[in-house]
């Protein structure tokens, strides 16, 4: 049973732009990251971000979230109307960006449960205090928030199985589900994903698409995501809009099938076709 | 022949049967009897243990059952289920039966032609799916299947841009049932009067380990009648709790959750997802449990892997105790008195090991542990009885309804499967076939008037095609499959099972499979559990990444020579396990290398593994083999794989 392509894609109404990136500049020593970039992010969209390896996609991720010693040299950033170029990643995040990572950054010695929890940590409103004693209002707070855990997040990402075990022990393809998870706790609207598909498996590399779609069309999410991945099947079948880096440089933009055919795309990867251009599907 | 026949029970039946009886006019008696007051059954859902009352169980299958039938379900039509065990399913399955239509089941892991089969063969009108990936098989089908009519899904995840005019949902069908009872209220109650108990109840198809799938004809009475007789030897508590977690397409699933549950009235409990049962029983503690031979195997491994990473001390303590326990069990399965020093040693041992470890599996409250659909090792079953657990083995098919044959609790020997239930006769043929009559044994198959002749005498004695005997205390012995049945070199008879199971007791064996037939020695191919052995290899600093590398690797190779050379001793010179090999992969379902309830179909493995197979009888000792695999989306892949021929050398 072999998935059609036009089955994955649906038709779907992309709004105004909600992020957008100009001409930001990014250098360590003499080394240019990014040059110059801008683009815009609608909303609902997932926007692909690919390019050969060092083309500055994470680099990009990190400057977008705001990750110490990534601040662009110029240019600025724009979330929903508000300049965030010199905002701390907390701040960002409480705006409403969240994300994932390349290697995976959980806690492994805390439960599923707990990394998770982690995630809705920010939309806690009761201080330390109550906490600490647990009475009334943060009981019922950490209840409120536990059932929405589980009601939205285990749900959407099938991880409920998991709850209380270590998170450290578990599978590698298991934990990328758990980082999505973490990422989705917070309730973000725009969600950075970095390459959520590297080192699984096929099938775990189909229900991690399933899930990221889930996040960008289920309406109780609808998040607008920014996708940083190698695995070429998945991009092309899930994204609106597909970016393509190359040394910090911005070298085509468009719809998935248009950018694949893009002369300046194919040299690009041309020599690394091999390795970069692959595809599970 | 020999006849054979029940040993009396002392007390009443739970139910009496009149040719009026029927599934849903019992299960509507409790329903009334229990109402709010009684949890019905729970289902874990978002980390928590959602009770629903028989009130909620009644409303449930009469909005549902309504709804089918304003979508125009008749008497008699046949409706296809597919998914995972939850409480939904059970309230739609009663819902059908309420209507006087005829459910039957499939595997939630079934490809798609097993799908198509079944639905086209049973005509069936509708098709009830859990969720995306069962509405999925139901969408590809529905042009091969005419008489299919409506798709019904339950869980709306991933069902977004689903809206085919065949679809519906669960909650639309229940709303139309509320429409139509608010327009002809008592039309619900009519409907369950109407029924007989010889009308057909359900038909299982059989997952067959030779040809197509066969679909066995059960009526009320039949199932009634089961969870009567299996109630009248082991009587369950209304309060008592049950786990489901076996396929509900398998009659021993609908033996206790529907036959036994309706007539006991006993909680039923639904895993939060099957790959977590074993958690699950733990947190439930039921008194009563069914399971296959591989979960109790399982459980085995997973206490000898932990005894293996215990601490000196505990492990002394766990042998104590693990020896009294095996003692006082030999005991009990001799039927001699156990002095009161023994008695004094067993309760200490209890206290201190034994107690702890069926805690941890989760079956320290069990009145009753049954194991059944294939024999479980002497081994396995002699360590259980070692804990102190009652376990039982139990013999039957979807033929008769689930069970013919149990231990009762004061008799029970490891290697036999006990006495028949009441109102069941047992007789060996001539040619050492077990045959079996009672209310239970089916109509027939499914439009397979051949097949139904070949299995049914007219006289209702029903054919298992299973080799057996008799033993002195009276006692049935299910020796295997006749077809299984080894003939060795010696001229003596064997049963391969029992050999696989032997060496099943090692933790480090997921699965075997002994040829031996007519062949010049027997030889065995072996699956290493992967867990276990990666384990043990990692302890060992053992580099591997996969499992056809870890199977192949030199020191795991000499792991199972010594394993199967410890088997040997205890075995008869004819039945000694020559040659083996491990076995690049596991077995699975999807390969066609089990049925879906995990027997192995050994004539499609010996024709698949046709090379292997040579390659054990040549003098090859390396066996290269060119085949395919098959993913669960149903895609195929070909693969070359090597496998090292282990000789195995007498001990002296």
């Amino acid at each position: 049973m072999e998935w059609k392509r036009e089955e994955l894609r649906v038709e779907k109404e992309i709004g105004k732009p909600v992020l957008i990136v100009e001409n930001v500049l990014k250098a360590f020593g003499g080394l240019q990251a990014l040059n110059d970039i801008s683009f815009e992010v609608r909303e609902g969209e997932i926007l692909s971000i690919i390019g050969p390896n060092g083309a500055g996609k994470s680099v990009m991720l990190n400057c977008i979230n705001g990750l110490p010693g990534y601040r662009p040299d110029s240019g600025k950033i724009t979330f929903e109307n508000q300049d965030i170029t010199h905002w701390p990643p907390h701040k960002r995040a409480y705006a409403g960006i969240s994300r994932t990572f390349q290697k995976i950054e959980l806690f492994g010695g805390m439960t599923v449960l707990d990394n998770v929890k982690l995630g809705r940590h920010m939309k806690m409103n009761t201080g330390w205090l109550d906490g600490g004693f647990y009475w009334g209002r943060a009981a019922k707070e950490e209840t409120k928030h536990r059932r929405w855990i589980e009601e939205k997040v285990f749900e959407t990402c099938e991880i409920e199985i998991y709850r209380n075990r270590t998170t450290g022990m578990l599978p590698y393809g298991v934990q990328k589900r758990i980082e999505l998870a973490r990422a989705l706790a917070m309730g973000p609207r725009l969600l950075l994903l970095d390459e959520p598909m590297a080192g699984l498996n096929l099938e775990e590399v189909e229900d991690m698409t399933r899930f990221i779609l889930d996040a960008n069309e289920e309406k109780e999410w609808s998040c607008t995501i920014i996708l940083v991945e190698h695995d070429m099947g998945v991009v092309m079948d899930i994204s609106d809009r597909v970016i393509v880096f190359d040394w910090g440089v911005k070298i085509a933009e468009g719809p998935p099938e248009k950018v694949q055919h893009a002369p300046q795309v194919i040299r690009a990867y041309l020599g690394e076709l091999e390795e970069t251009y692959i595809s599970r599907g | 022949m020999a006849a054979h026949k029940t040993k009396e029970s002392n007390f009443e039946p739970p139910i009496r049967i009149n040719p009026d009886t029927t599934l849903p006019k019992v299960w509507l008696e409790k329903c009334r009897h229990y109402g709010v007051k009684k949890i019905a059954m729970r289902e874990k859902e978002f980390g928590i243990w959602q009770p629903y009352t028989w009130q909620d169980y009644y409303n449930n299958v009469k909005s549902f059952s309504l709804g089918l039938k304003a979508l125009g379900l008749q008497k008699g039509d046949v409706v296809a289920f597919i998914g995972d065990n939850r409480p939904h399913a059970l309230w739609a399955e009663m819902a059908v039966l309420c209507a006087g239509a005829i459910p039957t089941w499939l595997f939630q892991d079934s490809l798609l032609d097993e799908v198509e089969y079944i639905v086209r063969h049973s005509g069936a009108r509708f098709y009830i799916g859990e969720g995306q990936e069962e509405i999925d098989k139901g969408l590809w089908i529905r042009d091969k299947c005419p008489n299919l009519e409506k798709v019904i899904w339950e869980d709306p995840k991933g069902m977004r841009y689903y809206h085919d005019p065949i679809l519906i949902s669960y909650r639309a069908v229940q709303e139309m049932g509320r429409g139509l009872d608010e327009k002809t209220p008592g039309l619900f109650e009519k409907m369950i009067a109407e029924g007989k108990a010889d009308d057909t109840c359900l038909i299982f198809y059989t997952s067959g380990t030779t040809a197509l799938p066969k679909g066995a004809v059960l009526t009320h009475r039949n199932m009634l009648s089961m969870g009567k007789n299996l109630l009248w030897v082991d009587p369950i508590p209304e309060d008592a709790e049950f786990l489901s977690f076996l396929p509900m397409a398998w009659i021993g699933e609908q033996m206790m959750s529907v036959s036994e549950g309706i007539i006991a009235g006993f909680s039923i409990n639904f895993p939060e997802k099957p790959e977590v049962f074993l958690e699950n029983i733990r947190e439930i503690g039921p008194q009563v449990m069914f399971s296959a031979p591989r979960n109790y195997e399982a459980m085995v491994r997973s206490c000898m892997v932990k005894y293996a990473d215990a601490s000196g001390l505990k492990r002394k303590a766990w042998d104590m105790c693990m020896k009294i326990g095996y003692k006082v069990a030999d005991m009990k399965f001799e039927k001699k008195p156990i002095p009161w020093y023994w008695k004094v040693a067993w309760w200490i041992s209890y206290w201190i090991s034994h107690r702890q470890v069926l805690d941890t599996l989760g079956l320290r409250k069990l009145k009753y542990a049954y194991t059944g659909g294939a024999p479980l090792g002497d081994e396995q079953f002699r360590f259980f009885h070692a804990l102190g657990l009652n376990l039982k083995q139990i013999y039957g098919q979807t033929e008769i309804s689930g069970i013919s044959v149990i231990h009762r609790n004061d008799d029970i020997k490891f290697d036999t499967v006990g006495f028949p239930i009441p109102e069941t006769e047992i007789r060996i043929s001539d040619s050492n076939e077990i045959l079996s009559h009672s209310p239970c044994v089916f109509k027939g198959y499914y439009k397979m008037d051949e097949e139904t002749k070949k299995t049914l005498l007219p006289d209702d004695w029903l054919y298992s095609a299973d080799t057996g005997f008799v033993d002195e205390d009276g006692h049935l012995i299910c020796f295997d499959r006749s077809k299984d049945v080894m003939t060795l070199s010696d001229g003596s008879l064997s049963a391969p099972q029992i050999l696989e199971n032997r060496l099943k007791f090692s933790p480090y064996v997921q699965d075997a499979w002994v040829i031996g037939d007519k062949r010049p020695y027997v030889v065995a191919i072996v699956c290493i559990d992967y867990g276990t052995v990666g384990r043990w290899a990692d302890d060992r600093g053992i580099p591997y990444t996969s499992y056809p590398e870890l199977s192949q690797e030199p020191k795991v190779n000499e792991l199972m020579l010594e394993l199967v050379q410890k088997v040997n001793t205890r075995l008869p010179k004819a039945q000694r396990i020559k040659k083996f090999v491990n076995f690049y992969k596991t077995f699975e379902a999807d390969d066609d290398e089990l049925t879906r309830t995990r027997k192995l179909r050994r004539g499609f493995m010996e024709e698949r593994y046709k090379t292997v197979v040579d390659g054990l009888y040549s003098d090859n000792d390396f066996i290269n083999l060119d085949t395919t695999i098959t993913y669960e989306d149903g895609r195929v892949v070909r693969l070359k794989y090597g496998m090292k021929v282990n000789f195995v050398t007498e001990e002296s």
